[in-house]
């Protein structure tokens, strides 16, 4: 596409001067020239062609002068480039069209030599603009990406506690705090009937939208599954044929499903390849669950999933997390590890699901100091309250 | 923060892919790219060297997985040697440890591949 340049002067010669000087451009198509007489009809033409990138201006004309006409055109279009054109040693107007925007200046009478030069030397500047103008729009869509999977992310955790106003049994907070590219944790908590809350927390691996979207499928599928009341082992071995029949991206997601009957104490749970809750007992110290590790989901579409069970005592917490609360790394790439995160549940008897995860939280942000957190961190804690 | 050092043992026909530093989604697609390549190069008995990797995220397991899968059919064979503590935790919690072979040096891994 040619450059296009608008030639503002009332000196009707110049516009042949011009078409003559340059007419191997204009023939080539490497430059277009339009011409205005003064302010006015060089603004119509401006409105009329968004094309032109170059004002070429006279600053003493009829009807609209070149001053006048500079401070419109920068309300009209930013990118714009105006040189002015003004008598030799006429340094008070110079220093006026520069204040007012102009990118560069020429005295009369014009040298078309000169001309020439400013020509390429502002297509050049203007290319270097647009250039940047591009990457920073680039730049915008990328973090546009990001925030379509924060949303995912945000729009699906369910964040209201108490989650279920009137159902009395059980205490439950939960918490997530994303790292700048989401890092594919969720959790989830639902009522399978009267007395059963069903409790999920995962993370699905890798980072960004495809993450987002395998997470929320996970979620969903895994919801579904569980509101038939199954065992907690028979909803991963279903869930994981699901997801693995259909998996050529080698995403996997580790994630833990635990049923907590809310009259009886009992804890029903299954594992695929997460990390091990741990159990704040209303007497004694937090002590690691263990549990049988099987496989991640996604990966081996007929791992048997088993179902453990546990007895919970009236008060004892159960706390969750996930692999971005002890793999936090501080500025002297040290990690936060499971014995930092055991060490800091055994200091917290008596407190509430709610406060652990906020004694947890600073912890973790006080060990990580100013190094970025790469990864989300999550938790979620329930008590068994009959 | 991640290097990765492919060496190739004329001798018993295995390439070596050394791995050190910290591996996580910001450099995986490195070691994905230089995993696919070698596949791609016709190269099927692999060694993957974990001395020197201190730290393996969920989307370095996915390059294992999918280089693993890729092998597989391609009737070739990955094999670990030298995971250290860390890593072989997170091999361990993730179930990851079942379908790998793991070896505990390069040469006993190599000596696997001649079976």
């Amino acid at each position: 596409m040619p450059f296009k340049i608008l030639v503002v002067d009332d000196e009707p010669d110049l516009e042949l001067l011009i078409r003559q000087k340059f007419r191997r451009q204009i023939r080539e198509k490497e430059l277009e020239f339009a011409f205005a007489h003064n302010g006015v009809e060089a603004l119509e033409a401006l409105k009329a062609d968004r094309d032109i990138e170059m004002v070429l201006t006279d600053i003493n004309m009829p009807v609209m002068d070149g001053l006048t006409l500079l401070g419109k055109i920068s309300d009209l279009n930013a990118m714009l480039k105006t040189i002015v054109v003004s008598a030799y040693g006429d340094m008070e107007n110079i220093r006026a069209a520069m204040n007012r925007g102009a990118y560069d200046f020429l005295t009369k009478p014009i040298d078309l030599t000169d001309l020439e030069v400013t020509i390429s030397k502002t297509r050049q500047r203007i290319e270097v603009l647009r250039e940047s103008a591009r990457e920073h729009k680039q730049l915008i869509e990328i973090q546009n990406e990001l925030n379509v999977a924060t949303n995912i992310q945000r729009s699906i955790l369910p964040c209201d506690f108490p989650p279920f106003p009137g159902v009395e049994g059980f205490e439950l907070y939960a918490e997530m705090i994303p790292a700048r590219e989401v890092g594919g944790d969720f959790y989830d908590f639902f009522l399978l009937d009267k007395e059963r809350l069903g409790l999920v927390i995962g993370d699905v691996s890798g980072k960004g939208v495809p993450a987002a979207i395998f997470m929320a499928v996970t979620r969903t599928m895994l919801k579904s599954v569980a509101l038939t009341g199954l065992p907690a082992g028979e909803c991963l071995r279903q869930v994981n044929r699901l997801i693995s029949l259909e998996n050529t991206s080698y995403m996997f997601v580790t994630l833990y499903y635990a049923i907590l009957n809310i009259m009886t104490g009992e804890f029903e749970f299954s594992n695929a390849g997460h990390n091990l809750p741990y159990l704040i007992p209303v007497q004694g110290e937090a002590r690691m669950l263990p549990a049988d590790n099987g496989i991640v989901l996604g990966i081996d579409e007929n791992y048997p999933y088993r179902t453990e069970k546990l007895q919970l005592t009236p008060g004892d917490i159960i706390f969750l997390y996930t692999d971005g609360i002890t793999e936090a790394f501080n500025q002297q790439k040290q990690m936060y590890t499971d014995e930092r995160l055991h060490q800091c549940l055994k200091l917290t008897p008596g407190s509430s699901p709610k406060e652990i995860i906020q004694r947890v939280v600073e912890e973790v942000t006080s060990f990580a100091g100013n190094e970025p957190q790469s990864d989300d961190l999550t938790m979620m804690a329930a008590r068994y309250h009959p | 923060m991640m290097q990765i050092e492919v060496i190739e043992d004329e001798s018993q026909h295995v390439v070596i892919v050394g791995l050190s530093g910290r591996m996580d989604s910001s450099n995986s697609r490195a070691f994905e790219e230089k995993m696919v390549n070698l596949i791609q190069a016709g190269k099927t008995r692999m060694v993957v060297d974990c001395a020197q990797l201190q730290y393996i995220s969920s989307a370095g397991l996915r390059v294992f997985l999918m280089a693993a899968k890729q092998l597989t059919m391609a009737k070739g064979k990955l094999i670990l040697a030298s995971l250290n503590d860390d890593v072989r935790q997170v091999f361990n919690l993730t179930g990851f440890s079942s379908i790998f072979q793991i070896c505990d040096s390069r040469e006993e891994a190599i000596r696997n591949h001649g079976d």
